[in-house]
């Protein structure tokens, strides 16, 4: 991903030049909050999308659909929870009112964002939700409610853990994550049409959608957006694990022994088919149909003629 | 005389995956060893495939009969200890599995069931119904690993060595319209086979849960005479 680094300012973090920045940059923000958070590159720049999606060329209408198609270990899970967190405390629901004959006017509301995670299972969207907390925590901002998988600010900006299915439905959402959008059933195509007419319709600017997800099942609105994003209006944001200081060689070669190339291309990195070496600096693959079980290079090393096979002495009808 | 260098005692798991005796498909046996060497990144076993042989519309009987056979040469001629018996218990060899808890008192009788996760979330031993639980898509996932790791090793001389990879070549997958990875199984009505890559497979998961260092040294103790490592055993 060629993505320019853009180093924060230490001047631009503090008074009210900082502040008025953190209201619109969420790396900003982390940057005055959380002193001791390094944010990858990726990071940075699926955030700073989340804060200021670029508007689409051709329908100019915002892209506020983000997708995030990266490894394992990249730290999704503590974006999202960041995404969440700088979302309820900032973002200002702004309503666009269109009177006929006259041009459309923008409007604040005083309406306080609700973001909500989606998962397969509630725990496993109370897991990025507990990020939230965290990251709220830090920052100093008080909860009326907090619970496993509902959070309710001071300021009354409300932040749930929901599954992905249709008991989600009932909410009016700004800020929706759906995490491991890449492995719901189905290529979560049934809770596609759960979430997305959740997505407030009061104020769409301000809203956002995050698909968040290692590649697996190659159907669905995640499979769709990495394919497509120009179809899609989709902000496509891509990161492989050579970009990540934390995973070691080490780290993936004890990876690459345990998992079968199809899960470790699918988690990690793709493998080179001819060569088996490890592609590091491309992003993870989705699961393809017809895809070789094993790998045949790797069984043919495994003969070795310094061993003898036993001599199971032979019987009728077995050999 | 032929001479098995280093063969002496180590520990076998018998791993049968048996067939209707009226289908066309193959029963097939593969006898697993322990190298006596670990993979020291996941403290896995290396083990080596170190017998294959299948036979074509055999009776349950003569399955029992035949795995009674090795399991007696193995113990008498190499004194290894008691091989553990692995049988896979879907279809026909729910039978041969509780036929070999019956027939074999002395030895270690594990069913081994294929489940339909593919996350291998519920992948499990359950020691009271001695009974593995994974899935196909796990198990031979598995076998390909420890083949990427180099912790398993195929004697040049094994009988069957090109139908492994022969059967490993026509495993392939496929994305069913609900989004689970599935094994593409082979058409036995065209002499498309996994009996041998089966019986492999589940042999290496069967060894990566049992042999463990702890285990490994809890069998030392029990068979001292038999567990010990580079020993030359004649062979008749």
């Amino acid at each position: 991903m060629n993505v320019p680094a853009q180093p924060i300012h230490p001047d631009k973090n503090h008074g009210l030049t900082g502040y008025l920045r953190g209201l619109r940059d969420p790396v900003a923000w982390s940057g005055q909050k959380f002193p001791g958070l390094a944010l990858d590159r990726w990071q940075q720049h699926a955030l700073r999308l989340v804060a200021d999606p670029p508007v689409d060329a051709i329908t100019q209408a915002l892209t506020n659909l983000s997708c995030w198609r990266t490894s394992r270990q990249m730290g999704k899970s503590q974006t999202s929870g960041l995404a969440l967190a700088w979302f309820s405390c900032n973002k200002v629901p702004i309503r666009q009112i269109k009177i006929p004959g006259s041009p459309p006017r923008r409007e604040v509301t005083d309406l306080q964002p609700t973001c909500a995670v989606f998962a397969a299972g509630v725990r496993q969207a109370e897991k990025t939700l507990a990020y939230g907390r965290d990251f709220l925590t830090a920052a100093d901002i008080g909860f009326e409610q907090s619970s496993s998988d509902r959070i309710v600010t001071e300021s009354g900006s409300k932040l749930l853990a929901l599954p992905a299915s249709s008991t989600a439905r009932g909410e009016t959402i700004q800020l929706a994550v759906v995490d491991e959008a890449g492995h719901l059933e189905g290529g979560g195509e049934d809770v596609t049409g759960v979430i997305f007419p959740m997505m407030s319709s009061f104020c769409p600017s301000s809203t956002h959608t995050i698909l968040a997800s290692t590649p697996g099942n190659p159907q669905g609105l995640f499979y769709r957006c990495v394919q497509d994003p120009q179809k899609m209006r989709c902000n496509l944001v891509e990161a492989s694990v050579s970009e990540n200081p934390r995973i070691t060689e080490d780290f993936l070669s004890q990876q690459r022994a345990i998992l079968s190339d199809l899960f470790f291309s699918s988690e990690y990195c793709p493998i080179d088919a001819e060569t088996g070496a490890m592609l590091t600096d491309q992003p993870p693959e989705f699961w393809t149909d017809g895809r070789g079980l094993f790998s045949i290079s790797a069984l043919k090393a495994s003969v070795t003629d310094e061993v003898e096979a036993l001599g199971v002495p032979s019987s009728p009808g077995w050999g | 005389m032929a001479r098995h260098k280093g063969w002496a005692g180590r520990p076998v798991i018998l791993s049968c995956d048996p067939a209707s005796a009226v289908a066309g498909d193959y029963s097939a046996i593969c006898a697993l060893s322990h190298a006596g060497t670990w993979f020291e990144e996941t403290q896995q076993p290396v083990v080596e495939v170190s017998h294959l042989e299948r036979a074509q519309k055999v009776r349950q009987a003569d399955i029992i009969g035949r795995l009674r056979e090795i399991v007696c040469w193995l113990e008498a001629e190499i004194h290894t200890p008691p091989p553990v018996i692995l049988v896979d218990c879907n279809g026909v060899g729910r039978g041969v599995f509780e036929s070999a808890q019956a027939a074999f008192k002395e030895n270690v009788v594990v069913g081994f069931t294929a489940t339909g996760s593919q996350d291998g979330l519920s992948d499990r031993f359950d020691q009271s119904l001695m009974q593995f639980y994974a899935s196909k898509l796990q198990h031979l996932s598995g076998l390909n690993a420890a083949a990427e790791a180099g912790r398993l090793i195929i004697p040049a001389n094994l009988a069957h060595g090109p139908s492994l990879e022969a059967e490993a070549r026509s495993l392939s997958t496929k994305i069913s319209k609900s989004g689970r990875i599935l094994i593409d199984e082979p058409n036995s009505t065209f002499s498309e086979f996994d009996d041998i890559v089966n019986s492999v497979s589940m042999a290496v998961h069967a060894a990566d849960t049992v042999w463990t260092k702890a285990n490994i040294a809890r069998m030392r103790d029990r068979w001292p005479d038999r567990l010990t490592t580079n020993v030359e055993v004649p062979i008749q």
